[in-house]
């Protein structure tokens, strides 16, 4: 008999970055990175779990900008030559370090990372690991759920319903291409929500989606369970909310796990530290430094001098931090027994990328906490939201509040003096997109190339990621940059096609360069789409 | 960023970096360690800004894109790309941004505008912000007098075209009119959409529930393991809610 159901949704997402006019493009390293130190790592550790039959269940977003990197060619072709890259700079570091057996055994851990990775993305994968996710979900572990196509946070378009409808319904496009199903769940990017957003949901099958805790809180009805049960919105479809402290437990810098004195400090990388005529080929051209993957020291304290990383004493930490997490969740249920009438959901979510990326056990912590949840009888039991509301479909009936799980909890990040002024081109540019499918609602031939790539440059604009690092302040002429492109594309489609004039080239250059969602259909832009 | 890093600028790029930051510097001084010094005062500052602007969530998503570690004058991708400052038709958008602050931005047509400011009696432009009560259903009629609780008038400058507004009121309907004021009368210039502010407060819960102490552990379940440490982590109305009613431990 289960005391509470410990829930864990994972958000893998990237924006599309994809630059094939240079030979290395910097801001690629996202999704090098991301794959090296968690997409890899975290495959591996659920088909160890699989294959010592550890009983587990995970809801797994991946963002359709995600899914098309993963899928493209070129990008993955690069993904091969980092990895190589990252091999020889591994085996040069072994050289360099000879003399000190704690560096040695860090590097060595490294090395084995990468070639491990090496392996298993071409032998394994072959070049493909979205079929390792796929291939999770069809053993029963993973639902994989989708987000809006390029993860525009949607609290911004809610006057814009048409671009909303465009978001949802392109990513349930995106989503049965690539793994082959519907998803019946989907990750609202930044748990952005507003009261009305459900019924475009619907209208694209979604069962349930996720909010912040006050969203739940907030919510129009007294919400018995708190964010312990879903809430059922009017139109039937459900909002789970997650759980703040244990959420905040793996979050914090200052009072979670990641923060502990033993694991690997995150911002200490040899690509920053060492000399520049060393490093230089592992960097980027002109003598830009970058993060290597190569990291060797220990978080240690609040202070410039930090201790050598060793991953003994941060695996023993592992094992400590993983029994508080279930402790939590056993003293979390034991509060609630007799409250509900029905066993608690404890969910927490949390962006993919935290771990291993960020927080480098984490992975290795994960798996800790799924052993443990499935070895021993201590009351809880991992299951995905889908299977919740299937044990429990009839909950108590409301509407969220407006809220995100940004700082302060609504739209502040993107929608900040840093960035407000990309609103007024984004909204205009997606009203002249239905203008567009309204003069032209059924083009082929060169007019559908145009209008199709029109339809990809506004869904692209309207990415979180660039108002988002405007707002936080990393890498802000990229994404100032990105928004400039994407406007400036449609824009020159717009005043062609009001000429009666397509350029050709120009067109065919931006298709290859832009060229997420290949079936796209620009009439998803358009009012009469919205009203079917 | 380090001072070694900063070192290997040019002083021209020294100058760019400087103007981004708002730092003030004397172009004939050409004292390059005190620029650097200024720089990385200003620097530190943005950085500690940034980190009281964002809760853990925020932080820790910042760390998918930060791989250099370092300040980025200028991006890789050299493509120039022109975008309008204005679309040229006269509309305004309001959009929300919490329980009690708005975003409003707008345009005015060119030949609207120089046809006012010809006018002899044109006398400015100012914002005319709405509470309503929305009877109807349909938005096209939302500004009628039976609808309107409440307004207010900010003035603004040709030169303005967004604005924040504080709402003042949970809960409640906002919308706003651009209008130009000519002798004394009024003309609207374009209505906004309307929006409506979240409740921010769970207060009537809580006094619904204040005999019912473990429903409400359960209403606010999840955040009693929460300590003050944490000003950002959790919206300021549950914060206050939270804190009033003793519900920090």
């Amino acid at each position: 008999m289960s005391n509470g159901y410990l829930g864990f949704a994972l958000h893998a997402h990237l924006p599309f970055v994809r630059h094939p006019e240079y030979e290395h493009f910097l801001e690629e390293d996202w999704l090098f990175e991301a794959i090296s130190e968690t997409y890899l790592p975290m495959l591996r550790m659920f088909n160890g779990l699989l294959a010592d039959k550890v009983k587990f269940k995970i809801t797994f977003s991946i963002s359709p900008t995600l899914s098309a990197m993963l899928t493209d060619e070129l990008l993955m072709t690069r993904y091969v030559r980092y990895l190589k890259n990252r091999i020889e700079l591994g085996e040069k570091e072994l050289e360099r370090t000879r003399d000190n057996n704690q560096l040695q055994k860090t590097v060595n851990m490294y090395l084995h990372l990468f070639r491990e990775n090496l392996e298993d993305f071409v032998i394994t994968y072959r070049n493909n690991i979205l079929w390792g996710f796929r291939n999770l979900e069809k053993e029963g572990v993973l639902d994989i759920i989708t987000t809006a196509s390029t993860h525009a946070f949607l609290p911004v378009f809610e006057e814009h319903p048409q671009a909303i409808e465009a978001q949802i319904q392109s990513a349930v496009i995106s989503h049965g291409r690539n793994f082959g199903t519907k998803p019946r769940g989907f990750w609202l990017p930044e748990c952005g929500y507003f009261p009305g957003l459900e019924s475009c949901l619907k209208a694209n099958n979604i069962d349930y989606f996720f909010v912040a805790a006050h969203g739940i809180l907030l919510s129009e009805g007294k919400p018995q369970n708190g964010v312990y049960s879903p809430l059922e919105l009017p139109n039937g479809i459900s909002a789970f909310g997650q759980d703040f402290s244990l959420t905040e437990a793996v979050w914090s810098s200052d009072t979670g796990y990641p923060g502990d004195p033993v694991y690997r400090e995150f911002y200490r990388d040899i690509g920053h530290d060492l000399p520049m005529e060393y490093i230089k080929p592992y960097i980027h051209e002109p003598d830009v430094r970058v993060n290597t993957g190569y990291k060797y020291y220990a978080v240690t304290g609040d202070t410039d001098d930090k201790i050598l990383y060793n991953s003994e004493l941060a695996m023993q930490k592992i094992d400590e931090h993983a029994e508080d997490f279930i402790q939590k969740h056993i003293d979390q249920a034991a509060k609630l027994e007799g409250l509900m009438d029905k066993v608690p959901f404890i969910l927490t979510a949390y962006d993919a990328e935290l771990f291993g990326h960020w927080w480098f056990e984490g992975i290795p912590w994960m798996e800790a906490v799924i052993r443990k949840v499935a070895g021993r009888e201590n009351g809880l039991e991992m299951i995905t939201a889908g299977e919740y509301l299937k044990k429990y479909p009839k909950n108590q009936v409301s509407v969220p509040s407006f809220s995100s799980w940004g700082n302060k909890g609504y739209s502040e990040v993107w929608l900040d003096g840093k960035n407000d002024w990309i609103y007024r081109h984004l909204h205009k540019a997606i009203d002249r997109m239905t203008e567009l499918v309204y003069r032209y609602p059924n083009e082929s031939g060169l007019k559908l190339r145009v209008l199709n790539q029109a339809a990809r440059e506004v869904l692209l604009s309207m990415a979180s990621d660039w108002p988002f690092i405007m707002k936080t302040g990393t890498t802000v002429p990229y994404a100032v940059k990105r928004i400039r492109e994407h406007i400036h594309n449609f824009n020159y489609i717009y005043d062609n096609l009001r000429r009666n004039t397509v350029d050709t080239g120009w067109l065919t250059r931006i298709e290859r360069k832009n060229n997420v969602f290949p079936d796209l259909d620009y009439t998803i832009f358009g009012e009469k789409n919205r009203e079917s | 960023m380090t001072k070694d890093r900063l070192t290997q600028y040019s002083m021209f790029d020294l100058y760019k970096i400087a103007e981004n930051e708002g730092v003030q510097y004397d172009i004939t001084d050409g004292n390059r360690d005190e620029l650097i010094e200024k720089i990385l005062e200003a620097l530190e500052e943005d950085k500690t800004e940034r980190n009281l602007a964002n809760n853990d969530a925020m932080k820790l998503k910042n760390t998918k894109y930060d791989i250099l570690q370092d300040y980025e004058l200028e991006t890789q991708e050299k493509q120039n790309y022109t975008i309008p400052a204005k679309y040229n038709d006269t509309r305004i958008v309001l959009l929300l941004r919490d329980p009690l602050w708005a975003y409003t931005y707008w345009d005015i047509n060119d030949g609207e505008l120089r046809k006012m400011k010809e006018e002899i009696f044109f006398e400015g432009f100012f914002l005319r912000i709405f509470e309503l009560e929305i009877k109807k259903s349909s938005k096209e009629d939302s500004y009628t007098k039976d609808n309107i609780i409440d307004y207010y008038d900010i003035p603004i400058d040709e030169k303005d075209d967004s604005w924040y507004i504080n709402l003042g009121k949970t809960g409640r309907n906002f919308g706003i009119q651009l209008c130009s004021i000519m002798h004394g009368t009024v003309s609207v210039l374009s209505k906004s959409n309307l929006i409506k502010s979240p409740r921010g407060f769970v207060a009537e819960h809580i006094k619904d529930l204040s005999n019912d102490p473990d429903l409400m552990t359960v209403l606010m379940s999840g955040l009693w393991d929460y300590n003050n440490k944490g000003e950002n982590i959790i919206p300021q109305r549950i914060l206050s809610i939270m804190e009033n009613q003793d519900l920090t431990l």
